[in-house]
């Protein structure tokens, strides 16, 4: 079953629209990858989802049922969390407040996820006092995807997690993001480095021009001469 | 009062709304067209008034000057002077976000104020500086409210002319293109902070302007005339009444809302002497509620382009 | 010399209130709020309200702050609120229009008269040598003091405070974790508007009322955030201590009336020189 249904979805900015009809699913516990040009719209398609700008038309449903015009605060609680393309974390707060902060809804002890999310980064556990604001890329990264898992959901939405990284960097967060998949999570993720996604996911939607163009699993998109050419940067 | 008293009072009114006009006129330049927000005209209207006065003077013992200098030259240099503080003032604050030239425009405004209030040597502190002559008096045989009404109407009608005239120009459409959208104009490769100067600085010269031309109407100033309420914030609700972004707009507004302010004024009158400050007070509050129904309803204005609280509300989403 | 200090820390701990609450509301609904001294007038004037109703003082500061919130929390959600998505400077003419509407309901209500709190002489006494203060002064200085701890632990121990520095961060972001944004602008307008009012009583006891005290304040104030860095308490805290002094030392030396122009300067310096202010640069709080 879907755990996140969008079909024919329209949206965009003020008068402009942006996505002309995008159909995507994402079953449970699935890695889905969403790849395309600069500027086709998977970010807007991502904020759309999350409630952040106004859907024209479509429907988007999580769990089967619609949340067209909820609020992230409400969105986060059925178990959805975002981490946006850039500006990811609260540079001014401490690795522990921004794991807190992800955790804004909980009234309990938050110890014991704090602690998952540790597990998961050791990397940003030695620096849980200090200011994200000095962290490296990468462990400002793993810090955006901790913050998301706080309040440990069922569905990710990622938006580029490896943009701007070292490749020794890229690589560690995609297995952590497999790690994090094979907890138990289902992964949309928008990708930049298309191969490696397509390559670690269930399945992928090629988007171009505010329409999904391609949709196969990870696999076949990987070996679709069409898409390789044109989307992959040649064989 | 009979009709030859309301006839007086009428020229009269009209010449401070042609004032009004000119101050209106001169912060479109820097709000309506290029989104700098100054809240110290009250001290561009106080270098104008207080130059024209110190120059224009016949030399008094207690203070500097007087100069005696004819109008139209001391005029001149009231407008100069003006400019010249908005440049300085433009410095530290152009190339910041909008909200520091706000900070600092009123501060210069209020420091300008407390200057001429406590420097008694250079302008007579709270007394004030009375006597200034009345340009041309000797060749005006009729009424001569009436001719200084005509001179009015005709600074104003220049300035006007002028304003449409430059905004048409390739410059003025930069000009505009700022306070539409200033990141699009960015990249066409303009020098916005210059074009920014170069608003404030013109804008500021029309309220100095404004400035001298009252200064000879009423021939007495003090700092008391150039507080903040009557000098500034008027002006704004004037402008924002009128439409910001409209010249026609903003001269509207001036004679809208000075017109609303007399009429209460006349209210405040005829009260017992005891209520006159809370009348005043009254007053006050009404045309502050009056400006923020006016944001809220109608943010263009009487006259105001639509596109311009488009162009704010694009800026703000990206 | 060190009298002057003295009374510099006294105003400096007043201007530090008020600009702490302007700071906050700057950094996280990102405007300039010209009515940030009149709140503080405005609950000066509550509390001298209470008074004459026999209610003891620190109920009067009290019920003085619970009023002046209430009022700020309204006019955000009739006014301020439609304004957000219009940009700072709508919100900016916007309150200007709100200063001169509380500063003429006070002079509606209570005239332009100076007032006192209470007709009771303070003598002053030498604390230490050189240096004399009243009790109400010691109390400002001290109350200051406690107010700015508080504000500290505020801000890094609780939840919504620790989500408010995450609101001035990035507000967008914010909302995208999942943090009740609204709640945030409530506390936000609650603990600048408290710290506000505590900074006009203070005001009150040290000068006597006027209906205009807290808008002469808002060049000090504005000076002080900018000289913080605008959008951070603490830097906020320093400021006020900085610019009161200054204008307090500069009396030595030239007009007390210049006082607001002091401030005024100062604050064009830090534009000239450091724009982002002593403690701006990374966008930190502290
Ligand atoms: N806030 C906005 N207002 C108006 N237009 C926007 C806004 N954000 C993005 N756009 C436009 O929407 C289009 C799609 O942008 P989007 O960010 O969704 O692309 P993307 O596929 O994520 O690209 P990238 O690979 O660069 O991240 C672009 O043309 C962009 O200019
Ligand atoms: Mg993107």
């Amino acid at each position: 079953m879907a755990i996140l249904e969008v079909e024919d979805l329209v949206s965009g900015y003020s008068e402009v629209m942006i996505l002309n009809g995008v159909s995507i699913h994402c079953g449970d516990n699935e890695i889905v990858s969403i790849i395309g040009p600069n500027g086709a719209g998977k970010s807007t398609l991502m904020k759309s989802i999350f409630g952040l700008i106004s859907v024209k038309q479509g429907s988007v449903a999580f769990d089967g049922r619609s949340i067209i015009g909820m609020r992230p605060n409400q969105l986060v609680k059925l178990g959805m969390s975002y981490v946006p393309q850039e500006k990811n974390v609260f540079p001014s707060l401490t690795v522990e407040e921004n794991l807190q902060m992800g955790a804004f809804i909980r009234n309990d002890d938050l110890t014991g996820s704090m602690d998952r999310v540790f597990e998961l980064f050791p990397f940003i556990a030695d620096k849980r006092k200090s200011v994200s604001g000095t962290l490296s890329g990468g462990g400002r990264q793993m810090l955006a995807l901790g913050r998301a898992l706080m309040l440990e959901p069922r569905l990710l939405l990622l938006d580029e997690p490896s943009a701007g990284l070292a490749p020794l960097v890229r690589d560690e967060i995609f297995e952590k993001v497999m790690e994090i998949q094979q907890s138990g999570v289902a992964i949309l993720m928008v990708e930049q480095n298309a191969k490696k996604a397509l390559g670690m996911s269930d399945r992928g939607y090629v988007l171009v021009m505010g329409k999904n163009r391609y949709e196969d699993t990870g696999e076949a998109l990987l070996a679709n001469p069409e898409v390789g050419r044109l989307y992959l940067g040649g064989a | 009062m009979d009709l030859s008293g309301l006839f007086s009072y009428f020229v009269f009114f009209l010449v401070i709304v042609s004032v009004y006009g000119l101050l209106s006129l001169g912060l479109n330049i820097q709000w309506g067209y290029t989104k700098l927000f100054n809240i110290g005209i009250a001290g561009f209207f106080a270098v104008g008034a207080y130059t024209s006065a110190i120059l224009t003077t016949p030399p008094a013992m207690d203070r500097v000057g007087g100069f005696n200098m004819p109008f139209l030259p001391a005029l001149v240099i009231a407008v100069l002077l003006s400019g010249f503080i908005a440049f300085l003032i433009g410095i530290p604050t152009l190339k910041l976000k909008e909200d520091y030239l706000a900070i600092a425009t009123i501060g210069i405004a209020e420091t300008i104020r407390l200057f001429f209030n406590n420097e008694a040597w250079l302008a007579n502190g709270v007394r004030g500086v009375s006597g200034i002559p009345r340009p041309f008096q000797h060749y005006i045989t009729f009424n001569y409210n009436l001719f200084y009404l005509l001179l009015m109407v005709v600074f104003v009608i220049g300035v006007y002319l002028a304003i449409e005239k430059a905004l048409k120009s390739p410059w003025g459409r930069v000009l505009k293109a700022i306070g539409e959208d200033e990141t699009v104009t960015q990249a066409m490769g303009k020098n916005i902070i210059r074009y920014k100067m170069e608003s404030l600085v013109l804008g500021s010269m029309i309220m100095g302007m404004a400035g001298s031309l009252y200064a000879h109407f009423i021939q007495f100033i003090s700092p008391e005339v150039f507080v903040p309420m009557s000098a500034t914030f008027l002006v704004w609700v004037m402008l924002i009444a009128g439409g910001s972004g409209s010249n026609k707009g903003a001269l509207l507004g001036a004679l809208v809302i000075w017109g609303l302010w007399s009429l209460t004024d006349l209210i405040t009158n005829v009260v017992p002497v005891d209520y006159a400050v809370k009348a005043g007070a009254f007053r006050v509050i009404a045309i502050a509620i009056f400006l923020e129904v006016i944001l809220l309803v109608r943010p263009q204005g009487i006259l105001g382009e639509k596109s311009v609280m488009k162009a704010a509300k694009k800026q703000e989403q990206e | 010399m060190l009298q002057l200090i003295a009374n510099g820390i006294i105003f400096g701990s007043i201007i530090a209130l008020g600009a702490i609450g302007l700071t906050m509301v700057y950094g996280i609904l990102k405007f300039a709020n010209f009515a940030h001294g009149d709140t503080m007038s405005l609950g000066a004037y509550l509390a001298l309200l209470f008074l004459s109703l026999q209610v003891p003082f620190p109920i009067a500061v009290v019920l003085a702050i619970a009023v002046s919130i209430a009022v700020a929390i309204l006019i955000d959600h009739y006014l301020y609120r439609f304004f957000r998505t219009t940009g700072p400077i709508i919100l900016l003419i916007a309150s200007v229009g709100v200063a001169l509407f509380l500063r003429n309901v006070i002079l509606l209500f209570w005239g332009p008269d100076l007032t006192y709190y209470s007709r009771a002489i303070h003598l002053d006494f030498e604390v230490i040598p050189g240096i004399s203060m009243n009790s109400y002064e010691i109390g400002i200085i001290i109350v200051t003091a406690a107010l700015i701890v508080l504000v500290h632990l505020f801000l890094k121990k609780t939840r919504i405070g620790k989500a408010m520095r995450a609101s001035s961060d990035n507000m967008d972001l914010a909302e995208v974790v999942g943090i009740d944004t609204r709640r945030v602008i409530i506390w936000t307008w609650s603990v600048g508007t408290a710290l506000a009012v505590f900074g006009g009583i203070m005001l009150g006891l040290e000068n006597g009322l006027r209906p205009p005290m807290g808008w002469q304040l808002l060049l000090p104030l504005f000076a002080a955030a900018i000289l913080g860095g605008i959008g951070q308490p603490y830097g906020a805290m320093v400021g006020g201590l900085i610019i009161g002094i200054a204008q307090e030392v500069s009396t030595g030396f030239i007009s007390t009336a210049y006082k607001p122009a002091v401030a005024f300067i100062i604050m064009i310096l830090v534009l000239l020189i450091r724009p982002q202010g002593i403690f701006g640069g990374s966008k930190r709080w502290i």
